[in-house]
């Protein structure tokens, strides 16, 4: 018995000793970007200023409640001084909600404004593209001119079609936008056409194109990163974009959290992310983002702006529309 | 007021951890969301409901099944699990258990690629398997316990009889205790997440999650309701009646048991998975002759993390563990039953709670500690704990516990039942410590920055495809968890010379 607190006391201490901190000044930053290559950013960040970066990242949208619940339930006394979201939907309804302070107009000033919010509560920089991964033996693979999501409702892809959990990341946003671009009835149609073309549901962008991977799914509809990912390990895999809707870029976004413990610290680093050499860094990384601001150089094979048609996204409005998108797509694709 | 003292603080963790900051964001929720739409959503979640109470019996009865067989050879037949290294026979069984769902989902990616993760084990055939793997050992240590412990003399009875006769008449014995046993585990599995998630099946729990990321929290909390509505009355059916104490045997050697030829078949099967899981973890961390450094400190950095993370899992699950034993020895049915509600509500839901309810009111020195995430952690472990605290309570022998009655109640509890209760509150705490290691979804939401979390960050490196770093995290969790079970099993197993 005596041992047991023995080893309990002597437990309390180390646990103890273990949460101390030091005085540097420092900043904490919610990051939703995929760890491996954020962590190296923050990493560079902290070398160059001697700022303490503490981070917490985001899993996979669809294991967890992500980190924007916790920016919610932390409304009245952040934690968070700067938010990066890696896609912009769930960022704009949290400023709708009040979360996020106004930026220094300094902020992300060489990024064009079609990628910033109106109010300055977010501005966006190096972002993904929603693609369609092919099946390069499939009739998909032969895939020549404009594509839209629609055709993948035509017959010959009935069954063969992989899309991932609509309620989550990227995927949910990307309906969002189809539905406050077309409205709600050609929205319902897509999805009422989905429906009946029996298509795939998987857990993540990840998992279907993964199915396209394994031939079980000629199309899946995915982001540029997920297909990069692959690619970089020797996997064949086509990549069509859906040039005929136009291409849907979801940028990154930097938010400022209103009342956090550390503001100043907070607008250095949002600075320095904002900044064109963080978005070289992004656009070389395995994760292939676009970056944003104009003339910022894009390594071989990398994707740029210039190459792309992005579609003029009204991210009011499609933030708006994302909780009656998902819960629509819920009742067409996963109660049916 | 001592008294008073004494009667409260088995539920204080519970009422700060659980009840009052739920009880403040359902009423949050409520005044901000539209309760006819919550409902009207929740009427379309029916379906869901449904198949996830089929998919929880499914791999309910299934890992009842492989649990009982477990306990069956082992109470009944001499053999590996009962020879001098037998304490290695523990860790290599709960390995499933002990290990965190997102090393194995590591594991089959790294070997057989993410499409066979996808392909193979995505939908419901597969969550089955994954969670009846997992849970199986949960019904072994349940059966195990009740089979090892009936009387004496029925005891010797069993062994003079053919060894196959014997088989049979323990198995029928244990027909109770695999009922009892399979509706334990279809409550727990009723809120799964993350194994159903791996393979892309929809759950309650996924579902609460879908309504929580565009806040609507209403909707999740009475989705939940209706969870708790059939966990409720089953484990208030579940909790024990008149009978607290009495089982209270000591078990006894296995010499005198038979040999049967076939249970080695079945032992080499059970440990496939569990040599296989570490063996492919081990092939896929092994570093090219250019990492070598790398990986060294990579894998090094997470075993200390780990390090660092398991003395504060080991002080929340004994603190959870004292807690149920507290109240089983005084005997509190319903304040058992009210610690165990927590372990089947989403641990998004509790973790939101606490942070939208302590959180803000903290002072900021607190928030560098841990400290919500342990009391959330705390009452997650609810069930597991109630279980141990009963469990620890039925092995005192009714004539010990009436002789208590004549000295001082709280020296009856802490020098005389304590010590007795150990053999069960220890096990039942390192298991609840290993648990917390593995855990995510309050970890997200409440740990404090720079938290040492490998479960969380292997769930992060998993998306990546970063199979060989997702593998030495996973073996370095592999390595603490096991590291616990081999250092209790050699303890209790190797130096008694008992079973």
């Amino acid at each position: 018995m005596s041992i047991l607190v023995r080893v309990l006391l002597i437990s309390v201490v180390f646990f103890l000793s273990s949460c101390q901190s030091d005085t540097k000044p420092s900043v904490t930053i919610y990051c939703a970007h995929d760890r491996v290559h954020a962590e190296q950013i923050l990493d560079l960040f902290e070398a160059e200023t001697g700022i303490r970066v503490d981070a917490i990242f985001d899993t996979e949208a669809n294991k967890t409640v992500g980190l924007a619940e916790r920016l919610r339930a932390e409304r009245e006394r952040p934690r968070c001084d700067v938010h990066w979201s890696n896609e912009p939907l769930r960022s704009v309804r949290l400023s709708h909600e009040g979360l996020f302070r106004k930026m220094p107009s300094d902020l992300g000033a060489a990024i064009p404004e079609m990628w910033k919010d109106k109010s300055g509560l977010w501005c966006g920089f190096a972002g993904r593209v929603r693609v369609l991964a092919v099946q390069p033996t499939s009739p998909a693979g032969e895939w020549t001119g404009p594509v839209s999501m629609k055709q993948l409702t035509e017959d010959q892809w009935l069954g063969k079609v992989a899309l991932a959990d609509p309620r989550f990341g990227t995927t949910g946003s990307h309906l969002a936008i189809i539905r406050s671009i077309e409205g709600k009835e050609s929205y319902l149609n897509l999805l009422e056409g989905l429906q009946m073309n029996d298509v795939q549901l998987v857990s993540s962008n990840s998992a279907s194109r993964d199915r396209v991977l394994a031939g079980e799914a000629w199309i899946g509809v995915t982001d540029t990163d997920d297909i990069e990912v692959v690619r970089r390990r020797g996997e064949s895999i086509g990549e069509v974009f859906l040039s005929t809707d136009g291409d849907v870029l979801l940028p990154n976004v930097i938010a400022l959290v209103k009342g956090s413990p550390n503001p100043t610290e907070g607008e250095i680093l949002a600075r320095w992310l904002l900044s064109s050499r963080v978005e070289e860094l992004l656009a070389a990384s395995s994760s292939r983002q676009v970056p944003l601001i104009p003339g910022t150089s894009v390594p071989v094979g990398g994707l740029s702006i210039e190459d792309l048609d992005p579609l003029v996204i009204d991210w009011d409005d499609a933030a708006d529309a994302l909780p009656a998108a998902i819960q629509e797509a819920e009742r067409y694709l996963l109660d049916r | 007021m001592r008294r008073l003292l004494s009667w409260i603080w088995p539920l204080l963790p519970l009422l700060c951890g659980f009840y009052i900051p739920v009880f403040i964001a359902v009423l949050d929720d409520v005044a901000l969301g539209s309760i006819e739409v919550a409902f009207s959503s929740v009427v379309t979640s029916i379906p869901v409901i449904i198949s996830t109470v089929i998919l929880a019996i499914s791999a309910a009865f299934l890992a009842t099944l492989i649990g009982a067989v477990d306990a069956l050879l082992i109470s009944g037949v001499r053999g590996v699990t009962s020879g001098r290294l037998r304490f290695l026979w523990v860790p290599l069984l709960i390995l499933t258990f002990t290990t965190p769902p997102a090393a194995v989902a590591s594991a089959i990616q790294s070997t057989f690629g993410s499409s066979f993760l996808v392909a193979g084990v995505r939908d419901e055939f597969g969550a089955l398997i994954l969670l009846s793997l997992r849970w199986a050992p949960v019904a072994l240590a349940i059966l195990l316990g009740l089979s090892l412990t009936i009387p004496r003399e029925q005891e010797w009875a069993l062994r003079l009889l053919p060894p196959v006769k014997a088989l049979k008449v323990r198995w029928q014995l244990q027909r109770n205790w695999r009922r009892a046993c399979m509706l334990l585990l279809f409550l727990l599995m009723l809120p799964a997440a993350e194994i159903p998630s791996y393979a892309g099946i929809e759950t309650i729990s996924r579902r609460v999650m879908a309504r929580l990321t565009v806040g609507d929290g209403l909707s999740g909390w009475i989705l939940s309701a209706g969870l708790a509505g059939i966990v409720g009355p089953l484990l208030a059916w579940l909790m024990p009646g008149n009978q607290w104490w009495g089982r209270g045997l000591k078990t006894l050697s296995p010499a005198g048991l038979p040999t049967w030829k076939f249970a080695s078949g079945w032992w080499i099967l059970r440990v496939v998975p569990a040599i296989s899981l570490i063996l492919i973890l081990i092939y896929t961390a092994w570093p090219r002759a250019s990492e070598v450094e790398l990986a060294k400190s990579e894998f090094l950095s997470a075993l200390w993390d780990g390090i660092i993370e398991i003395q504060r899992a080991l002080l929340v699950s004994v603190l959870s563990v004292l807690c149920c034993w507290r109240l089983a020895v005084a005997k509190r049915k319903w304040a058992l039953w009210a610690w165990c509600l927590p372990t089947f509500l989403p641990a998004s839901l509790l973790g939101l709670s606490l942070a939208s309810t302590w959180g803000v009111h903290a002072p900021v020195f607190l928030d560098r500690i841990p400290w919500l995430l342990s009391l959330a952690h705390i009452v997650q472990l609810g069930a597991l704990s109630a279980l141990a605290g009963i469990l620890a309570v039925s092995m005192i022998p009714e004539e010990e516990a009436n002789a208590a009655r004549f000295v001082k109640p709280e020296i009856a509890c802490w020098r005389i039942f304590l010590p007795r209760s150990l053999p069960v509150l220890i096990p039942a705490s390192i298991m609840g410590a290993i648990l917390i290691l593995g855990e995510v979804e309050s970890t997200l939401l409440l740990a404090p920055p720079g938290h040492p979390s490998p479960a969380l960050e292997l769930h992060q490196l998993l998306h990546f495809r970063n199979d060989e770093q997702a593998s030495r995290l996973a073996l370095a969790l592999i390595i603490l968890s096991s590291g616990l079970t081999l250092l209790f099993s050699g303890v209790s197993l190797g130096r008694k010379g008992q079973r």
